[in-house]
Parts: structure tokens; C-alpha cells; sequence
């Protein structure tokens, strides 16, 4: 059915799809301004937006339930002034209703139960006791999710203490009991059901009290979590040796103990139907473009899925392309990096469970950059870039080039680099095409075992790497050593890309150039050169051509291909459409300029 | 509704048809030229860049009557239906036939050099295949790769013409003039359609920011172009006497083969057929795409990607129309230079002319 679907689909024309996916970033009236106009329509547009979102993805949820006998009557009573209202509003006021606190403490300790499934469910804490030995109340948590000492050994002993509510007077208790009692350093009211479950479930205990309508949320959370470490994929020599956690909230304190500036955004925005996985979106208030943010919180409210595990997944819901290879979002373990990207005017994307963040919009340049190459001076972070546009090169053509060389363009060779390939390859029983595939695939196979592989028996992958890749393959007769000296340097050249998801587009397309290599030799790589370059010149990121500052050219820093020195980079980059283009001001030698006056001044009173 | 081709900018615009214009250099060309002025071609080019110049000011005066529109809507508006059908449709025919004779030629002299033993269908194929790929991605796709290459092209270019510095005899200059002022004068100005690539700019006019930089691309694209063709002629004619040079399919291959420098840097032809293939990639891409569009814009189509297959299979057999090798250089491309300005040039001229007696005028300046 779906081989004729597809055939269907060749020989009938139909009308392009009108989609989201056309956001572009173009220039426009804000664009330089401190201030965006419309930011306050558009975020109350995105609200909109996200609340029909979600009324899409309730579904039946909002359908008219049977009443009970005293819903009835209260409906009743309340008839007059519900006829003004439309249905849908009396709807989301009954359910509001539904979900509203209730004062009776023995209810809402049945419907947080039913809730929760409660006794099948046995993680949840229901804790009972009275507040100054006279109040009912409870409080409710996940076991393993707070903190015990601090409900141990401070809020329990505090609330059941007896003389604690001598002062309250008519106040409300919940009021009472967040204004003079509870020592815990976050606190807030709520008073829907819904609500309370969320915090419960994200690790806060929440306090019911008897007679009240709302209940108190506290910060509490205290589970297990990995410690901040060093980076596992992002190492640099010289600069900071802290990477992301698991952990949502650590990560964004990494993220603010870097820029200390009131104008650094966090909004946390939930993705995951049933996890409820929450998403950080960090950017720099008058820096990034508010229509990039509005782009990405739209986004990122779109995704309809069940579960969320970590950035990878988001990744792949939000980015413009998903069909092509290369990556659409940059992805990094380190908050100084993740720190810089806000500073140019990209949004960030933290999501809990994963010690990553995502940078948008990204070019391809972008991609190849590094954090060491901001920390060392000029001429290193150059060289180090060339070495790695070098190493891009191998990765990518090297293979191809050798097959096409072989097969097609022998004449190219000095004759005694000819004749030594032509001897080693004299006892290779395999053609030079299947010779270089089957090297190719061995290796990616120990690349992939290396990283699937128990650090235990480690070393044996290295024994039989060195077997399949080295002397004992060549002593064999099974590929000719120049092959491994080339699938080697082509190796070194895919470890040199600083991007992992970069890297295995790399990996893939290797492919495609050594088998256009062995058809057409470099006729077939160029063609293959000018379809991938067309369709990478294609592709857009959050509304960006990938391919910019070259093409389309912008303006940017000159920090594209090489790296030149730091006083020279005083722009964010054009193309991200940032409010505020000036990153900083002239910093040739300000010290020296500085200094003279002062110089004028102290000769001046030397003088008198 | 009209087609949407994107934006882009000046730089993009230079490009596109500085690469269009010059990639016959790669070709039969310059044999051919010499055939007519000896060893003045680089003199010759020049002569018919300025022509082109000058005839591109006129055209640039008719874009400015109507801002905003592209050529074939200005046929359209200063003709009439009628007129300005033919007027669009030989236009459309002349960039279909120019992109199917640089196929042809690049697929035969390459099958000379290179592929001698594979099938010609399958490198012209490959080739259409990568204009059609280029199409469907659309204009914006096509000006960014333009560009993109730019830089690698015109680099590889001057290296390779500074690696050949020890062929160069420049006794082979002399007679300096060739076979004649006359005669590089006379055949600069039959031949300046070899330029007539440029006029890409005023399809693409509704795609650039405005009339302006439709001004600034084609003088800066054709002045490119000039010293690109010039420096290879002059290359050329300092490298082999001109007898030899008229017998040379490809002179830039040839050139490229003759560069020795110790017993490893030598034979570094293969290296160069990238830049050869890559510029002709793109510019039959271009021409190609531009075909499409000057059809779909006649026909007021909303959409050109359901003519991009049936014009690839128009454009695949036009190439292969020709019988053989020398058919295509004495009979199409020969044509093509030759009278290729009575449709590139002569064309907008009349229909600047008629505007002007009609007091056509009009369009919106794009944003």
C-alpha cells in the first residue's frame, strides 16, 4: 500500500504544504533596537497559542461530565448569572471548581489519593499530624525526592512544636504558617489540585491544612544527583574543567554563576505529556531576537509526545530539517560555551535529564568551533582551526579521493608512489572499492564497540583493533598498507571535529563520496560535492541559513574560519537578528590610552 | 499569484553570473576564437566586454522604467500578451539551448580528456540530475552555492594560471595584434554574446533588493568575467603559438597537464577538473533554473517545480541532439556565440525602445 501511495506521490502534482517550518529570520524594524516592539502581543499570542495547544491535546478532557445532585444545585442557584457566560466558560469554570481545593481535610486527602493510586502506589508519603497539637493537617511527598533531614529535623519539629499558634489570631493559617513558622527558604500558595500534583511530583512536599482553600508548596527537593564534573566530550586544555549534570536545576546555576546579570532569562516550559521533562530556555533579555524565543517556546509547546528523556529528544522535535544530516542545534556539555552562546544572542535549551544544552540558531562554522579556541590567542585558535577544517577534509574526502585516484586518475601519481601502491596492492584479493569498504566498516564497528564496550575489557578492543586495522589484516594479504595509513589519517581527521553530531554526519557521508568515487572517480565526487552543497545551502535553523556569514554573506566578527585576535570581535553575529550588536567596545591597548593622561598629571605635580 | 524565488544579495548576484559567463574558458572557445584573431583573443574578449557593458547600461535604463519586475514581465507590459509571449518564450528557448549546449560541450570535452570509455547518457545524466536537484531547492539555494564556490573557484583558477608560468613564452604574443585590428574588432562585437549570460541578472530582478544592485551585480559580474577570460586567453596565447592553441579542445586542461615542478608535482590535471566540473555544474545549473523560470513566469505558473522534470528531459535531449563532437562546436556553440546577442541583447533594446514610444512604464520597488 504504501509502494503505492509513494508511486501515487511521483506522477501526481500536489500544491506545496503551508507549514511552520517557514520561519525565517529576516531583517526587520527591531532588528538593532534595545527594545522589540510587540513582545508583549507576541508573548500573549504564544499564551494563546500554547493554551490551544493544550486544549488539542486534553482531547476529551474538556467534555461535559455528569453533574452530581449538589453540583446541580449549586449550578442551579448559579443560573442567572451563568446564562451571561457562554459554554465553553461555564465548562472551564466547572472544572476549575473541580480541581479547587477543598477545605475539608478528609477530602482532599481522598482525592490526592485516588489521584496518586494510593495504596497500589507506594512511593507517595502521606504524612498526618496537628500543627501546634491543635490544627489537622498533612503533608504530601514523594519518598526519595526531599530532602529527610530538613523535614526531620526542621519543618516537623517546628510545626508540632505548642505554642506555635498562640500568635495567629484570625489570620488564615496557610498565611500564618508561610509568613511566621515554616523555616524553609521557598514557599508558595496553591490552590488547585493539578498544580499540587505537578510540584509533588518534580520532588516539593506540599503542607493541607484543615479549613483552608489553598495549600502550601514547599522546596524541599533533595534526591540523588550526579556531581558537576569534568567534561567527557568537550575537553580543553586551558579554561574551565566544569561540565553539565543530569540535573536541571545545577545545570542553570552553572549557567548563572557565569553571567551574573539580571537580564539573563530563564523560562521553564514542560515538554512530555505524561514526564512532564522541564525545558530551561535561557536567553539575554535585549541581546536575543524575540521572535528567535517566541520560535522556540512555540516549538517546543508543539511537541505532543508521551515522553521526553533529555536534549536529543527535544532536539529532534524542534529542528527546521529533520531529514538532513547535518545537525540543526548545537549541542554542548559546557556552561562557559553555553554562556558565550547567550552572550551572541542565541537561545539556549536545557532539559532536565540530560548534561547537555542546545544552542539555536547555529551555522555551520559554528559548528566547528571550539571553547579552546576563545581561551588561547590568536594565532593558536587559527592554527588549531585550520588543523581542523584539515582534518574535516580527510575525514570527509580522503577515502573517496584515494578510490577515485586508484581507479580513475592513476596518471596523477609520481610514478614511485604508483609503482609502491601498485606493489602493495598486488597480493590484495579484493577490488580497491570493497578493500576500502570493508577497512571503512571495520572501523566504524570498533568505534562503535569502543564506546558500547565495558571499561573492563577495554583493552581488548584494542588488541583486536590493532588486528583488524593493523599489520596482522596487511601481513594477511587482505588490504594493502597504504589502505591503512589512509583509513588512519582519515580517523584522525574525524576525531578532530569537535561536534559529535557533526562528526557522524561526516561518518555517513564518507560513504556516499567513496562510492561516487569508484563509479565516476572525480567526477562522481564532485557531483556528490555540488548535491550535498546545495541541500546544506538549503537547509535553515531556526529561520538561518546554515551556511552564513559566507553565503548568504553577513556581516560578522572576523571569528568565521580563522580565529583573529579578541579586540577585534566587538559584534554579535548578524544573521542571529540580536537587539543590542555591539559585544563590546575598542579594546586596542585601552590601558595605554588610559595611562597617559594620568602621566600628564603626575609630571605636571613632579613639576610644581 | 507569482512565483516566490527568495532574496539575495549583491555578492550572490556577482557570482551567479560571473560564473555563468566564464565558464566557457574551459571549453572550446578560445581554440575557436583564435581561429578568427590569432593570438588578440585576450584583446577580443575585452572588446566584446565592453560592448556588453554598454549594451547591459541600456538594459539597466529598461529595468529602471519598471522597478521591481523582471524581464518577462516587462515584455509583457510593453508589448502586450502576444508579443510578449514570443518575446519570453525565445528568451526561455535561448537559456534552455544555452544550458544543453554547455552540457554537451562540457560532457564531450570531458569524455575527451578524462571518461573516454564511459557512456556519454550517464555523465550527461548526472549532470541534469544535479541541475534538477539544484532547481527543486530553488534560487536562493543556487546563488548561496554560487557563492560558497566562489571564492575556491577564482582561487584554483589564478593558481592554476601561476603554475603554468614556466610554459609561457611571451614571444608567442607576437604579432601582438593577430590577424588584424579589423578582425578582433569585428569579431569582439559579433562575439560579445559570449557574455550574454549576464542578462540572468534581469530574471532574477525581482530576487535582488532593487534596481541599483541590478546595476552593480552586472557591471561588477561582466568586468569579473573579462579579467577571468581575458587573463586565460592572454594565459593561453603566451603558452602555445597560435596554430597549436586552435587545435586545443581544452586549453586550461592542457595547461593544467603541463605543469611539472620535480618529479612529484606534475600531471596536477585531475585536481583541476574539480574546479572544471564545479563551474560548469553551476552554471548549467543556472541557466537551467533559469529557463524554468522564464517559463513559469510566461505562463504565470505559482509554482515551477512541475515543469523542472519535463524541462530536465528537454534539456537531456537537446544535448544529446547534436551528432557528434564537431557538430556541437561548429554548428550549436558556434551559433550561440555568434547570434546569441540578437536574442540576449537586441531583444531588451527593442523592447526599451518600444517602452519608451509607448510611455510604458512602471512596477514597485522591492523592500
Amino acid at each position: 500500500m504504501s509502494i503505492f501511495t509513494a508511486m501515487r506521490k511521483l506522477f501526481i502534482y500536489s500544491e506545496p504544504k503551508i507549514h511552520n517550518l517557514g520561519f525565517e529570520l529576516l531583517e526587520s524594524d527591531d532588528e538593532g533596537a534595545l527594545q522589540p516592539p510587540n513582545q508583549t502581543q507576541a508573548n500573549q499570542n504564544t499564551k494563546n497559542s500554547g493554551l490551544n495547544n493544550n486544549e488539542m491535546s486534553k482531547g476529551n478532557k474538556n467534555a461535559i461530565k455528569p453533574l452530581g445532585v449538589s453540583e446541580w444545585n449549586k449550578s442551579r442557584k448559579g443560573d442567572g448569572e451563568n446564562q451571561k457566560l457562554n459554554p465553553s466558560q461555564t465548562q472551564n469554570q466547572n472544572q476549575a471548581q473541580n480541581d479547587t481545593i477543598s477545605k475539608d481535610l478528609s477530602y482532599s486527602l481522598n482525592v490526592l489519593k485516588e489521584k496518586f493510586g494510593v495504596p497500589k502506589n507506594e512511593d507517595i508519603v502521606f504524612r498526618k499530624f496537628k500543627i501546634g497539637k491543635k490544627l489537622d493537617c498533612f503533608m504530601i511527598y514523594v519518598e526519595g525526592m526531599i530532602d529527610k533531614n530538613s523535614i526531620n529535623l526542621s519543618m516537623l519539629p517546628t510545626l508540632m512544636s505548642k505554642d506555635i499558634l498562640e500568635d495567629m489570631g484570625k489570620q488564615s493559617p496557610v498565611d500564618f504558617l508561610i509568613e511566621t513558622v515554616i523555616p524553609v527558604h521557598n514557599l508558595k500558595k496553591e490552590s488547585l489540585y493539578g498544580e499540587c500534583i505537578k510540584q509533588v511530583l518534580s520532588g516539593a512536599s506540599v503542607l493541607f491544612v484543615e479549613g483552608c482553600t489553598e495549600c502550601i508548596v514547599m522546596e524541599t527537593r533533595g534526591y540523588e544527583k550526579r556531581s558537576v564534573e569534568s567534561p567527557k566530550t568537550e575537553m580543553v586544555v586551558m579554561g574551565a574543567q566544569e561540565a553539565f549534570t543530569e540535573n536541571l536545576r545545577t545545570n542553570l546555576t552553572l549557567v548563572r554563576r557565569i553571567l551574573k546579570t539580571q537580564k539573563l532569562v530563564t523560562e521553564l516550559i514542560p515538554a512530555g505529556d505524561i514526564n512532564n521533562t522541564m525545558c530551561a530556555i535561557l536567553y539575554l533579555d535585549g541581546v536575543a531576537s524575540p521572535r528567535v524565543v517566541q520560535e522556540v517556546i512555540k516549538r517546543i509547546k508543539s511537541i505532543k509526545t508521551d515522553l521526553i528523556i533529555g536534549s536529543g529528544m527535544v532536539e529532534q522535535f524542534i529542528e527546521d530539517r529533520p531529514l538532513m544530516l547535518f545537525p540543526q542545534v548545537l549541542s554542548t556539555e559546557r556552561p562557559d560555551r553555553t554562556a558565550s552562546f547567550i552572550m551572541d544572542g542565541q537561545v539556549v535549551i536545557i532539559t532536565e535529564g540530560a548534561p547537555f544544552s542546545m544552542a539555536v540558531p547555529v551555522t555551520f562554522f559554528r559548528l566547528l568551533h571550539t571553547s579552546e579556541d576563545s581561551f588561547t590567542r590568536w594565532p593558536f585558535g587559527t592554527f588549531l582551526r585550520l588543523l581542523r577544517l584539515f582534518g574535516l577534509f580527510c575525514a570527509t574526502l580522503l577515502p573517496g579521493l584515494y578510490v577515485a585516484m586508484v581507479m580513475f586518475h592513476p596518471e596523477m601519481l609520481p610514478t614511485e608512489l604508483l609503482a609502491s601502491i601498485v606493489k602493495s596492492k598486488e597480493l590484495v584479493p579484493f577490488p580497491t572499492l570493497l578493500e576500502v569498504l570493508i577497512m571503512e566498516i571495520a572501523f566504524e564497528l570498533i568505534r562503535e564497540g569502543g564506546i558500547r564496550i565495558p571499561s573492563i575489557i577495554g583493552q581488548t578492543l584494542g588488541i583486536v583493533g590493532a588486528l583488524i586495522l593493523g599489520q596482522a589484516a596487511v601481513s594477511a594479504g587482505l588490504v594493502s598498507p597504504m589502505l591503512v595509513i589512509i583509513v588512519s589519517v582519515t580517523a584522525l581527521g574525524s576525531f578532530a571535529i569537535p561536534n559529535y553530531s557533526m562528526g557522524l554526519a561526516i561518518r555517513i557521508e564518507r560513504f556516499f563520496f567513496i562510492i561516487a568515487g569508484a563509479f565516476l572517480g572525480f567526477f562522481g565526487i564532485a557531483f556528490v560535492i555540488f548535491t550535498l552543497g546545495c541541500i546544506t545551502c538549503s537547509i535553515k535553523s531556526f529561520g538561518i541559513p546554515f551556511l552564513t556569514p559566507v553565503a548568504p554573506k553577513t556581516k560578522a566578527n572576523p571569528d568565521v574560519v580563522l580565529r583573529t585576535p579578541i579586540w577585534m570581535q566587538d559584534k554579535r553575529p548578524d544573521p542571529f537578528q540580536t537587539a543590542n550588536r555591539q559585544k563590546q567596545g575598542k579594546n586596542v591597548k585601552n590601558w595605554a590610552l588610559k595611562e597617559e593622561p594620568k602621566q600628564k598629571d603626575d609630571n605636571s605635580n613632579g613639576n610644581k | 499569484m507569482e512565483i516566490n524565488e527568495g532574496k539575495f544579495g549583491v555578492q550572490e548576484a556577482v557570482c551567479l553570473a560571473t560564473i555563468s559567463m566564464s565558464t566557457k574558458i574551459f571549453f572550446t572557445s578560445p581554440a575557436f576564437l583564435t581561429n578568427y584573431v590569432g593570438n588578440a583573443g585576450w584583446q577580443m574578449t575585452i572588446i566584446s566586454a565592453i560592448i556588453s557593458i554598454i549594451v547591459f547600461s541600456f538594459v539597466y535604463i529598461l529595468l529602471k522604467r519598471f522597478p521591481g519586475k523582471d524581464i518577462i514581465q516587462i515584455y509583457d507590459i510593453s508589448f502586450g500578451r502576444l508579443i510578449g509571449f514570443i518575446f519570453s518564450f525565445v528568451f526561455a528557448a535561448a537559456f534552455l539551448e544555452t544550458a544543453a549546449m554547455l552540457l554537451r560541450e562540457f560532457v564531450d570535452v570531458i569524455k575527451v580528456y578524462v571518461f573516454r570509455e564511459t557512456p556519454p547518457d550517464i555523465l550527461i545524466w548526472t549532470v541534469v540530475i544535479a541541475a534538477v536537484l539544484s532547481s527543486f531547492l530553488g534560487l536562493e539555494t543556487l546563488a548561496r552555492i554560487s557563492k560558497l564556490t566562489a571564492y575556491i573557484l577564482l582561487v584554483t583558477y589564478f593558481i592554476l594560471l601561476l603554475l603554468a608560468i614556466p610554459q609561457y613564452n611571451p614571444t608567442n604574443l607576437f604579432p601582438f595584434f593577430g590577424y588584424g585590428i579589423d578582425k578582433t574588432l569585428i569579431h569582439g562585437i559579433r562575439r560579445s554574446s559570449a557574455y550574454g549570460e549576464v542578462m540572468i541578472l534581469t530574471v532574477f530582478a525581482g530576487s535582488l533588493q532593487g534596481t541599483g544592485y541590478i546595476k552593480k551585480a552586472g557591471f561588477i559580474s561582466l568586468i569579473f568575467s573579462c579579467l577571468i577570460l581575458a587573463l586565460g586567453l592572454l594565459a593561453f596565447s603566451m603558452a602555445y603559438p597560435y596554430e597549436t592553441t586552435q587545435e586545443l579542445i581544452a586549453p586550461v586542461y592542457v595547461l593544467a597537464r603541463g605543469i611539472k615542478y620535480g618529479t612529484f608535482f606534475q600531471r596536477l590535471d585531475p585536481i583541476f577538473l574539480f574546479l572544471w566540473i564545479f563551474a560548469s555544474h553551476i552554471a548549467i545549473s543556472i541557466l537551467f533554473y533559469c529557463a524554468v523560470s522564464c517559463y513559469s513566469k510566461i505562463f504565470r505558473l505559482s509554482d515551477l517545480r512541475p515543469i523542472i522534470g519535463p524541462m530536465a528531459v528537454l534539456l537531456y535531449t537537446l544535448a544529446m541532439l547534436p551528432r557528434d563532437f564537431t557538430s556541437v562546436i561548429e554548428g550549436n556553440v558556434h551559433a550561440i556565440r555568434e547570434y546569441g546577442w540578437v536574442i540576449f541583447y537586441v531583444l531588451p533594446l527593442i523592447t526599451l525602445i518600444v517602452a519608451a514610444i509607448r510611455k510604458k512604464k512602471g512596477g514597485t520597488q522591492n523592500a
